[in-house]
């Protein structure tokens, strides 16, 4: 450590730095000082909140804004929904079984073989769709009243096709419905439906017979 | 209080009236007192007399902003030291930096244009001996940062070896060391200077 302490060493050195021109401040110093301590001061004073609602700062953050609603649109409008109620949409109409040019024709079938298979085939006269169900008891009210344009058939097509009103359904030769290329929607009713379908059958019933008188 | 009795204050009581007060006029003859001693340091340390200026001020902003930081247990000359040492510092790694891009820009094109420094305003080159002065800050700055800025603090600024290792947050004893090794490499560098 003794020889930290002796400068004697580097006499030279020492004389040559404090021989050294002193530097000084330029003259306008002080005065470009307190200009930026006043810039500083007026920054500082604006609160965050205050810069976000500044225009240079909303510009960004409505841009971003718009932007993810614009995307939030596109992606929900390019996506099928897969969400849908199917008890909510129309059955599809098929084109490639219903002919539209064939004039209407009732068809009246005579029921020779089956018992069980009466209630499983019907037509229609003017409804141009038919609903079809396995609930035969059910059907038998509702398809068995001309007054609805509902009849039932129950004998097996020789050409295994049947020409019912506007549809072309397929059946087999005995005369049990072949339900596959029909385009129906099978429902599972509750009794309460049951009964709320019942009331309507009556009420449509009674509005057919007002409508004929 | 007028300022003719601010100017009676020490430092000390300067920047406590500062911070108590919030008096302006406290803190402009602080400024006063210290704007010379700070750029011939940081000017020495730096190099650059833009840099420097640049450093200067930043450090009084400092001052001004953070005037509470300050104790009144350590002298403000050391606080202030401290600041200017530490911007110092980090103005002289950035000129590195900018310094090594430079170099890699020019190496991939020199057909690019270059602003060259301005030199007619250089406080050491204005007489013959501003030549003098040049070699020897040339050699100044050839000395690692941790030496120059010990030689700088002790033989230019004249400090003592406590403030100076309260200022550079080390030892008596590495003052010393660090003092003794910057001018054992200076003495190297200006030999050919002061033997004439």
């Amino acid at each position: 450590m003794k020889k930290f302490d002796d400068d004697s060493n580097y006499d030279g050195v020492k004389k040559v730095l404090q021989n050294l021109k002193k530097i000084e401040a330029p003259p306008n110093f002080e005065q470009k000082l307190f200009d930026r301590i006043n810039q500083d001061e007026s920054e500082k004073k604006l609160s965050f909140i205050d810069r976000l609602f500044l225009p240079s700062y909303l510009i960004p953050s409505s841009v971003i804004a718009v932007a993810i609603v614009l995307i939030f649109f596109l992606t929900n409008i390019f996506v099928p929904s897969t969400g849908e109620n199917p008890l909510l949409v129309n059955p599809r109409v098929r084109e490639d079984v219903i002919s539209t040019n064939l004039p209407i024709v009732t068809k009246k079938v005579e029921n020779k073989t089956n018992q069980k298979t009466t209630n499983d085939v019907f037509e229609t006269t003017e409804i141009p769709q038919q609903n079809l169900s396995d609930n035969s008891s059910n059907k038998t009210n509702l398809t068995n009243n001309p007054n609805l344009g509902i009849r039932i058939t129950g004998e097996p097509s020789q050409s295994n096709t049947y020409y019912n009103g506007s549809i072309l359904t397929s059946a087999s030769p005995d005369g049990s419905i072949n339900k596959r290329g029909l385009d129906y929607k099978q429902i599972y009713l509750q009794r309460l439906q049951k009964v709320q379908i019942e009331q309507m059958r009556k009420k449509m019933e009674e509005m057919l017979r007002n409508s004929n008188r | 209080m007028t300022d003719k009795n601010f100017n009676d204050l020490t430092d000390e009581e300067l920047i406590v009236e500062f911070q108590i007060n919030n008096t302006i006029a406290a803190f402009e003859i602080l400024v006063k007192r210290y704007k010379n001693p700070l750029m011939n340091y940081v000017f020495r340390f730096l190099g650059d007399y833009e840099a420097c200026t640049d450093v200067v001020q930043e450090t009084m902003i400092k001052v001004y902003r953070y005037k509470d930081s300050y104790q009144s247990i350590a002298k403000f000359s050391t606080w202030i030291y401290t600041i200017a040492g530490n911007l110092a510092k980090t103005e002289l790694q950035r000129q590195k930096r900018r310094k090594m891009f430079s170099i890699n820009a020019y190496g991939k094109d020199n057909d690019e244009n270059y602003e060259i420094p301005d030199e007619s305003f250089r406080p050491d080159s204005e007489t013959d001996t501003g030549i003098i002065n040049e070699i020897i800050q040339k050699a100044i700055l050839k000395i690692s940062p941790a030496y120059r800025q010990a030689v700088i603090f002790r033989d230019i600024q004249e400090l003592s070896y406590e403030e100076i290792a309260e200022i550079m947050n080390i030892t008596v004893g590495t003052v010393k060391s660090r003092i003794n090794r910057g001018r054992s490499q200076l003495q190297k560098l200006l030999k050919h200077i002061y033997k004439d």
